[in-house]
């Protein structure tokens, strides 16, 4: 049987560090008890020395409370417990992820209650991440270190830090309390650097899941129900766009590689002119590990955009640009008789070249039936004109009609419908 | 043959319906009817065989050349010029009006349709020369008579 020792750290610390700002010392909470880890491993991991709660309880759960608690499993399946050192029955709730390998799901796998100090009955194999409220009305967030003692990894241990010689050191944050957990507020820490948990860094590259947080928020309203944009900053392109229906968000590994991207997202809304971003976060991603760039109250994107166009990149200013413009997508059309009305099926541009014949006075015309713009052109009957076109557009939003005019010659040698760029039919 | 009209308009005809609704594309149209008249487009309108013959007889009519072009062609294909060609006018149809025939050649320009006393003037000439109405067709679209002995 292996196991392994689960040293348990609450803390507002890492939310702290998450957040970029200076963590209240009273909520800092240090269980150094155990000596499956060092203080010196988890300031590597933190980056800072956290504050020791211990001498602090003041109505928070310290060591003093927890003890020599520690989560003991069992690779095999069977038995697995909870001690502590607490003696009041109280209730846990143990979330972990329910498919082990995959990394998919979330879910509460056990609450039970503790028992004179022992828990037991934590009817999986799978690997106890967290989360646990006491009977008070403390929520909190919780960290577990945890230390694998060296020659006892197994293949599920190094499967889940994505190499077998990688670090002794596995922490994993929990933003939120545990009644809003899922896997957007889970991220792991591995020799100091944090990673969405099921980036590719963590499971050999197999798929590349981007994580983005809500933290701090107490329900998961922001996960389910989240429209999420992801921009390459290489790219300069969206390179995801969508509602987030899981808790596990895509794109996939071949999406992100390892250049830097960003993504933001709101409250299940496209972002289009009348978004509040008030919502919206914005997150930095390289090689997985995570930076929040700014969150919080935003400008409306209309407001922006309607000012300034500031938030535009250059790029996007050239595709706006050409919106309208006419496009490379066109479908042939048949002349009828002169009076004939064709009706445009998207913001586009009509069509029309004439086949000149000689001797014979021509006349071509056509006007759109909305905004009357159109054009009639006159050609003099002349011995040199065969083989010559002569003809116009006009420009048509989706829906208006375009009536053409002829005369003195029966054949056009183009006559077609133009997408604009941007058009419904152009961008299929 | 099947006919799409808008309103009063004939806007499209083709042989079958399938063919029809395939060309109708974004046309705007009210009504399909199957007819057993064979419409044709001339000139921007769906007409009649009858009422294209006739459009096309006026179309025609209406064609001109320079006493230049007809003196240049003449020339080319039977090696005369006016002078010639009023002799031999005056000699097949002895109770014309020379005088009045030579102030004819006098005109700017030459008319398919041009009539002389109740003539086709310029059928009549193709005829002495040898030539039927439809080379006289020919001859004011593109300049050129047809070289015959």
């Amino acid at each position: 049987m292996q196991t392994r020792q689960i040293d348990l750290v609450l803390n507002k610390l890492l939310k702290a560090q998450y957040e970029g700002t200076t963590p209240n010392t009273d909520e800092l909470y240090l269980v150094t008890d155990d000596a499956g880890i060092t203080s010196a491993d988890v300031i590597n991991a933190l980056g800072y020395t956290p504050y020791n709660g211990t001498a602090n309880p003041n109505g928070y759960i310290g060591s003093a409370q927890l003890g020599d608690a520690t989560i003991t499993i069992q690779q095999d399946g069977e038995a697995q417990n909870f001690t502590t050192n607490q003696t009041t029955n109280q209730t846990i709730n143990i979330k972990g992820l329910y498919d082990y390998y995959n990394l998919n799901e979330i879910r509460v796998i056990g609450s039970p209650t503790i028992n004179n100090g022992v828990i037991s009955d934590i009817d999986t194999n799978n690997f106890v991440m967290h989360s646990c409220k006491f009977p008070t009305s403390w929520e909190f967030e919780m960290t577990f270190f945890v230390k694998y003692t060296p020659g006892e990894k197994d293949d599920e241990t190094q499967y889940i830090i994505g190499d077998g010689n990688v670090p002794p050191n596995l922490a994993i944050r929990i933003d939120g309390d545990y009644a809003g957990m899922t896997e957007d507020s889970l991220s792991v820490c591995i020799n100091g650097t944090w990673y969405g948990l099921s980036s590719a860094a963590l499971y050999g590259g197999e798929t590349y899941q981007l994580i983005l947080s809500t933290y701090g928020q107490a329900d998961s309203s922001h996960s389910i129900g989240t429209y999420l944009y992801v921009y390459s900053i290489t790219s300069d392109e969206v390179i995801y766009d969508g509602l987030v229906t899981s808790n596990v968000l895509p794109p996939t590994a071949s999406n992100f590689s390892d250049n830097i991207y960003f993504g933001f997202s709101n409250q299940g809304t496209p972002l289009d002119g009348s978004v509040d971003l008030t919502e919206t976060y914005l997150r930095t991603i390289n090689n997985g590990q995570t930076t929040l760039v700014w969150t919080g109250a935003q400008p409306t994107i209309d407001t922006k955009a309607n000012t300034s166009l500031t938030n535009i990149t250059d790029s996007a200013k050239v595709m706006i640009s050409g919106l309208g413009m006419p496009s490379d997508t066109y479908t042939d059309l048949t002349l009828g008789a002169s009076g004939s009305t064709y009706t445009a099926p998207a913001d586009g541009y009509f069509v029309i070249l004439m086949n000149a014949v000689n001797n014979t006075t021509m006349m071509v015309g056509m006007a759109s039936g909305v905004s009357r713009v159109g054009f009639t052109t006159v050609i003099p009957a002349n011995n040199n004109l065969q083989g010559n076109n002569f003809g116009g557009f006009v420009p048509v939003k989706k829906g208006d009609t375009a009536s053409v005019f002829y005369s003195g010659t029966t054949s056009a040698f183009r006559f077609r419908f133009v997408y604009a760029v941007g058009s419904e039919s152009e961008a299929s | 043959m099947f006919i799409a009209k808008d309103g009063d308009l004939i806007i499209l005809a083709r042989e079958t319906e399938e063919e029809l609704m395939q060309a109708l594309k974004m046309m705007k149209y009210a009504t399909i009817e199957e007819t057993d008249i064979d419409y044709q487009l001339y000139n921007g309108e769906y007409l009649t065989p009858e009422e294209v013959a006739e459009r096309e007889r006026q179309r025609l009519d209406t064609l001109f050349l320079t006493p230049a072009d007809v003196e240049r062609a003449l020339y080319k294909a039977k090696g005369m010029d006016f002078e010639d060609l009023k002799a031999l006018i005056a000699q097949q149809i002895p109770t014309i009006d020379t005088k009045a025939l030579s102030i004819e050649f006098r005109a700017k320009d030459f008319y398919r349709g041009a009539t002389y006393g109740g003539m086709r003037l310029f059928d009549v000439v193709g005829q002495l020369l040898g030539y039927s109405p439809e080379d006289m067709d020919v001859f004011f679209e593109t300049k050129e008579l047809p070289i015959k002995q």
